[in-house]
């Protein structure tokens, strides 16, 4: 068997990386690099680590406070990707946790999910722009509609991890005794609206050389103020309500 | 600071600070932590990271020794406030013991008359 492997997987969730990563390394595989979606693993004993993903403090950066920190108990950083901490432990020192408590487990998930929230409105700003150079030029071109699928599969995908997240957050509150705050109701709602705005906007795209201009127009607007609408439900009162 | 505001204490932070009554680094009081609990408590390094982060940022522990060219670890110190903090807390935690009696009181088949005369 090969010394060195590649693997490409991407995912938003970090749970399931870090359970896929863990497997790896259970079959011998360990992962000593990152990027843009390619892991590469090395052979290493079945089980030798334990791997754990972390958000960290900035992007592509650590503290050394954090640096020392984690080489004084034994972990080992072995990618930075974005705001992404890959870190792995000696299977020898025993379980490899990195939250250990509800308070911190709440503290962790939601900066991921405020980390979330900032790349969704980028993106979904960036998706706008796109639409809106798409009706100036008038026709789409192949490339056009891929950038599209591209971004709004991204947006999408985004969106459901924020989800997955959230419903995390409920159940921590609720194992804290504190009221979730009306998270889930809002979430559901607006999932609904988003996807519906998303799904007209794509609709209308692809149809668009059938359709009579105005209406292309009122219908891409509409569109446009359901996702807006759709976003601000979830992240202008629900990440306040959060804070 | 309203010190009240701050309790109860979460166990990783009571903990936290029990162990750096004296000089002590991270990996120390994950040790301490651990020896104190015999085991049952084990913090989690993103746990106690947080941990020390907002403890340093609130005044409850201060760094006690820094060598930058040294191997030396860095290691964490309880304040005057975090001091007065647990103080707080061990207060509130020793009128819990002294309710949670009334239980056992019960289990023992006393009624709840002796257990009012007791007091």
């Amino acid at each position: 068997m090969a010394e060195t492997m590649t693997r490409f997987r991407i995912s938003f969730d970090k749970d399931a990386e870090t359970v896929w990563l863990n497997d790896m390394a259970a079959q011998g595989y360990a992962m000593t690099g990152f990027f843009m979606g390619f892991f590469t693993f090395e052979k290493c004993a079945p089980g030798e680590y334990l791997y754990q993903v972390d958000i960290s403090e900035g992007m592509f950066r650590v503290s050394g406070d954090y640096r020392q920190f984690m080489a004084e108990a034994g972990v080992e950083i072995v990618s930075l990707w974005g705001y992404w901490v890959m870190l792995r432990r000696r299977a020898e020192m025993g379980p490899f946790e990195l939250y250990t408590d509800v308070e911190s487990t709440i503290e962790h998930y939601r900066k991921i999910r405020k980390l979330f929230k900032v790349v969704v409105v980028i993106e979904f700003l960036l998706l706008m722009f796109n639409t809106y150079m798409m009706s100036l030029k008038g026709d789409v071109s192949g490339m056009d509609i891929v950038s599209w699928v591209v971004l709004g599969g991204l947006i999408a995908g985004l969106v459901r991890e924020m989800f997955r997240v959230n419903h995390i957050l409920v159940e921590l509150y609720e194992r804290q005794g504190r009221p979730p705050e009306g998270l889930m109701l809002q979430g559901r709602k607006v999932s609904v609206l988003l996807s519906a705005g998303l799904l007209l906007n794509f609709a209308v795209l692809i149809f668009q050389g059938s359709v009579w201009p105005p209406v292309r127009t009122a219908l891409q607007m509409a569109a446009v103020v359901l996702m807006a609408v759709g976003l601000w439900r979830t992240w202008g009162r629900g990440g306040r309500s959060g804070e | 600071m309203d010190i009240e505001r701050n309790l109860p204490l979460t166990e990783a932070l009571f903990y936290i600070l029990l162990s750096v009554r004296g000089p002590n680094h991270g990996y120390g009081i994950i040790q301490e932590v651990e020896k104190l609990t015999h085991g049952r408590l084990s913090l989690g390094p993103g746990t106690l990271y947080g941990a020390i982060q907002t403890m340093t940022a609130r005044g409850w522990i201060r760094i006690y020794s820094q060598e930058k060219n040294s191997r030396r670890k860095k290691e964490y110190v309880v304040t005057e406030l975090g001091k007065e903090i647990f103080r707080q807390e061990r207060k509130r935690l020793e009128e819990l013991l002294r309710n949670a009696e009334l239980m056992e009181g019960e289990e023992n088949g006393r009624d709840n008359d002796q257990v009012q005369d007791i007091f």
